[in-house]
């Protein structure tokens, strides 16, 4: 189970509202490599690992993408306030407005709703951790590319945290990889899958 | 202030949970099982330095005390104002 806190992980203070900034911010949140996808693709492939150490750093990881996804929505909340007849047309936030008004919905910043497509989960530690290393890293990709389109510093600051985090978890899921073929046959890893078969390993 | 020291309390919880990443792969590195020992105690002391000072530490605490169920009352975490002294980061 789970249990809110109430706070985010780190604070989001923006000052200035800016549609365009949360039409793309968004993908953060229901983007191919965003925070939802995250949270749901490490959730769920806890169940099928085979060793403590990867079930503990799923669980860990895919709880605080949860907290992440909180901050991304946070900064599109923020960023949305307060807006005139004006502004909506004018950001383009206007095609997004008419279907949530400023709701915040799991969308791309293409505007395509999230979909499970976005996550894999096969059941198999290797395949799994290095969909996970490759995730980590798109995720940075895509921050590395929102830092370059933004410029206002209370928007950049959550941000440049986000991404910081993306190669934290990076460095962990790296650590994992090591851990699961230290157990499996250095000659040959993919001899069989500890996920499935029984003494895989042993 | 009360601000201040909530954040300071955050600072630590985010240390922690920091730790906890490390220790998922590194289960007996007694040294970083230590630090996080130490990291607990720095923040429980500061969680009663503020309840002392300001009342219930409200961010994470859901327990009934006086003749509110504070739970409800904003701001919520991602509701910022400039100058509205949101506690709840």
């Amino acid at each position: 189970m789970w249990q809110y806190e109430k706070k985010l992980q780190y604070p989001v203070k923006i000052t200035n509202p800016n549609p365009k900034y949360a039409q793309i911010i968004i993908s953060q949140y229901g983007g191919p490599d965003g925070e939802l996808g995250a949270s749901m693709r490490y959730l769920s492939q806890r169940y099928s690992m085979p060793y403590d150490e990867l079930k503990g750093i799923l669980t860990d990881i895919g709880t605080e993408e949860l907290a992440h996804m909180e901050m991304i929505s946070a900064m599109v909340y923020q960023l949305t306030r307060n807006l005139s007849k004006d502004e909506i047309v004018k950001s383009g936030f206007d095609k997004y407005f008419v279907d949530h008004t400023t709701g915040v919905y799991p969308i791309a910043a293409s505007s395509l709703p999230w979909r499970a497509e976005y996550i894999g989960v096969k059941g198999d530690v290797l395949t799994d951790l290095h969909e996970d290393l490759a995730a980590e890293q798109k995720a940075r990709t895509t921050y590395d590319n929102l830092l370059r389109l933004i410029d206002d510093p209370d928007v950049r600051d959550p941000l440049k945290f986000l991404r910081e985090r993306e190669i934290v978890h990076y460095q962990r899921f790296g650590e994992g990889l090591r851990l699961a073929t230290d157990r499996l046959n250095s000659k040959n890893f993919y001899a069989c899958n500890p996920s499935f078969d029984k003494n895989c390993g042993k | 202030m009360a601000y201040k020291l909530a954040r300071c309390i955050h600072a630590y919880d985010f240390a922690i949970l920091e730790m906890g990443l490390y220790l998922d792969t590194h289960p007996c590195d007694t040294a970083a099982l230590q630090k996080r020992q130490e990291l607990q105690e720095r923040r429980a002391a500061l969680v009663a330095e503020y309840e002392s000072k300001y009342g219930p530490y409200i961010v994470t605490d859901k327990d009934v005390r006086g003749d509110e169920w504070k739970w409800v009352c904003g701001p919520w975490p991602w509701e910022y104002e400039r100058g509205n002294g949101n506690v709840a980061v």
